[in-house]
C-alpha cells in the first residue's frame, strides 16, 4: 500500500474535533529517544537568532510532548546542523496536498526544523509551519522535516516567546505523527491560540496511541540504547512495599501475640 | 511472584471481606488543558468501578488488592475512544474508623477508533485525516496513596492518588480518586 502523505500547514486563524492521524499507516518512530535539530543559519526573517530558537525548541518538548505520562517519548534538544542550502529555498513536496516528498530534502533521521522561504510551500504569510515525515520505512518513521516560514513578511515574528513554543510544538507533533485535532483546546487544533499552555487530552490520546507506554517492560521488543530504563519505577515500588512491611512487622507480631 | 507469596502467607491466618465500590478518578491533575481560555483540568467526571478485597493479616492490617474499570467514552471525539483500567496491591493500616492505604499496580489506557478519515481544516483548505483504525493499550506502573474512613460496617470512604512515573520529573502525573466501597462481607 502507497504511503499517504498529508501536507501538513499551520494556519492562523479561523477554524476546527479527537486526534487525527497524518499519513495512513500509522507511521511513528520506533525508537523512544528522538533528537529536534535546527538547520543552521537559514533564518533571515523571523526575528529570532539559532540559539534562541534552540532554546525555543527545548521549552516545545519540555512543556508539551515530554510531559505525557501514558506516551514512552523522550524528545530532546538537538543541536545546530549544517545542510544543504536546498532546506532553504526547495519545495517540501513535488506535488500537490497527498504529498510526494522532495527527496533533496530527506531528513535522514529523527526532526529536522529549517526555515524556508519558498513562496509555493507558504503561499501565505499567515502559514507559519509546514511539517512532513519525509523519511519511513513501512510503518517505521525515520526523519521528519518542520519548515518554518521566512518569507519577508512572514508573521512568525509578530508572535510571542510563548506562541512560538507552541507553534513548534504543534508542528513536531504532525512530525511524531499526528494529524489535526477538532478541539481549540488541544496543541494540534489547525489554528494558533494565544493561550496555550499546555497538552489537551486529545493530544494525549494521539500521542500514546502512537507511541504507548509498557511499564514496568516491554514484552517482545529489544530495548535499544535509546530506552529509557522502566525498571526502576517497579523496583522502587516493590522496596517501598516491603520499607512499610519491615517498619510494621514489630507491631504485626505484637497485635498477633 | 512476590505478590503470590505474600497472599498465600497471609492466606494461612486471613479473614476477608470483598467489596464492591464506585468512585471518580480524577486523571492528571493539572496537566491538561480543557478550554482555549489556558484552564487546566482540576475536577473531571469519570466514573469508575471498582472490585476489592480486604484480606486482614492483623485487626489492623489489610493486604487488600484491587481491580477498577472507567466506562469506556469517545473524550473529545466520537470517532475515538478510551478505556483504563488497572490493577493494585495495597497494605492497609487501620486507626479506628480511620485506615491509610499504599501500594502499587499497573494502570491501562486503552485507546482506539474505528479507521476512515475525517475532513479537518488544514491551512487555507480542508483535507482528509485519517482516523486511528486499531486498538492501542498503554501501561503504567502506578504507586497508590490512600485515606479512608469506614462509617459503618458496610460502606467506607477512600480519597487516594494514583501516581505515575514517580521517578521522571517531566512526566510524573497524579490521578486523585474518590471511592465509596459496599462490604459484601466474608464469604465461602
Amino acid at each position: 500500500m502507497k504511503t499517504k502523505f498529508l501536507l501538513l500547514l499551520l494556519f492562523l486563524n479561523v477554524q476546527i474535533k479527537a486526534f487525527k492521524l497524518n499519513n495512513n499507516v500509522n507511521l511513528a518512530f520506533k525508537k523512544e529517544s528522538i533528537s529536534v535539530n535546527l538547520a543552521q543559519g537559514f533564518c533571515t526573517n523571523i526575528g529570532i537568532s539559532d540559539d534562541e530558537f534552540l532554546t525555543i525548541i527545548e521549552d516545545a518538548v519540555s512543556d508539551y510532548w515530554n510531559k505525557v505520562p501514558t506516551a514512552k517519548l523522550k524528545l530532546t534538544r538537538g543541536s545546530k546542523v549544517s545542510v544543504s542550502t536546498n532546506f532553504q529555498t526547495g519545495l517540501i513536496c513535488n506535488s500537490g496536498t497527498n504529498c510526494d516528498p522532495n527527496p533533496l530534502l530527506e531528513v535522514d533521521n529523527d526532526i529536522l526544523i529549517s526555515c524556508n522561504n519558498n513562496l509555493t510551500n507558504f503561499p501565505s504569510s499567515s502559514i507559519l509551519g509546514v511539517t512532513v515525515p519525509n523519511h519511513s520505512s513501512g510503518s517505521t518513521l525515520l526523519g521528519s522535516l518542520i519548515i518554518i516560514n521566512d518569507r519577508a513578511d512572514t508573521q512568525f515574528d509578530t508572535k510571542s516567546r510563548d506562541e512560538k513554543v507552541a507553534i513548534i510544538a504543534h508542528e513536531i507533533g504532525h512530525a511524531l505523527g499526528l494529524g489535526h485535532s477538532p478541539v481549540r483546546d488541544s496543541l494540534m487544533y489547525y489554528s494558533t491560540i494565544p493561550t496555550r499552555r499546555s497538552l489537551g487530552r486529545d493530544d494525549i490520546d494521539g500521542i500514546t496511541y502512537l507511541y504507548p507506554k509498557q511499564q514496568p517492560i516491554t514484552c517482545g521488543t529489544v530495548i535499544t540504547e535509546n530506552s529509557t530504563p522502566q525498571w526502576p519505577s517497579f523496583l522502587l515500588g516493590f522496596l517501598f512495599i516491603y520499607l512499610v512491611y519491615l517498619k510494621l512487622r514489630p507491631r504485626l507480631a505484637h497485635s498477633r501475640s | 511472584m512476590i505478590f503470590i507469596g505474600l497472599a498465600v502467607h497471609f492466606n494461612s491466618y486471613a479473614k476477608y471481606d470483598f467489596k464492591l465500590g464506585l468512585g471518580n478518578l480524577n486523571e492528571y491533575v493539572g496537566k491538561i488543558q480543557t478550554d482555549d481560555q489556558g484552564t487546566l483540568n482540576l475536577l473531571s467526571v469519570n466514573p469508575v468501578v471498582i472490585f476489592s478485597l480486604d484480606y486482614e493479616y492483623t485487626p489492623k492490617i489489610l493486604f487488600t488488592p484491587d481491580i477498577g474499570f472507567t466506562f469506556p467514552k469517545s473524550d473529545r471525539d466520537e470517532n475515538t475512544n478510551r478505556f483504563s483500567f488497572y490493577s493494585t496491591l495495597n497494605l492497609k493500616y487501620k486507626m479506628n474508623d480511620i485506615y491509610l492505604l499504599t501500594g502499587m499496580g499497573l494502570f491501562f489506557t486503552s485507546i482506539s477508533g474505528a479507521g476512515g478519515e475525517e475532513n479537518l481544516n488544514n491551512g487555507n483548505s480542508v483535507d482528509s485525516f485519517p482516523l486511528p483504525d486499531k486498538v492501542v493499550v498503554a501501561r503504567n506502573l502506578i504507586m497508590n496513596f490512600g485515606l479512608g474512613y469506614n462509617i459503618n460496617e458496610d460502606f467506607d470512604i477512600l480519597v487516594h492518588s494514583f501516581i505515575f512515573n514517580l521517578e521522571s520529573k517531566d512526566q510524573r502525573a497524579f490521578s486523585i480518586g474518590t471511592n465509596i466501597h459496599f462490604h459484601f462481607g466474608e464469604f465461602n
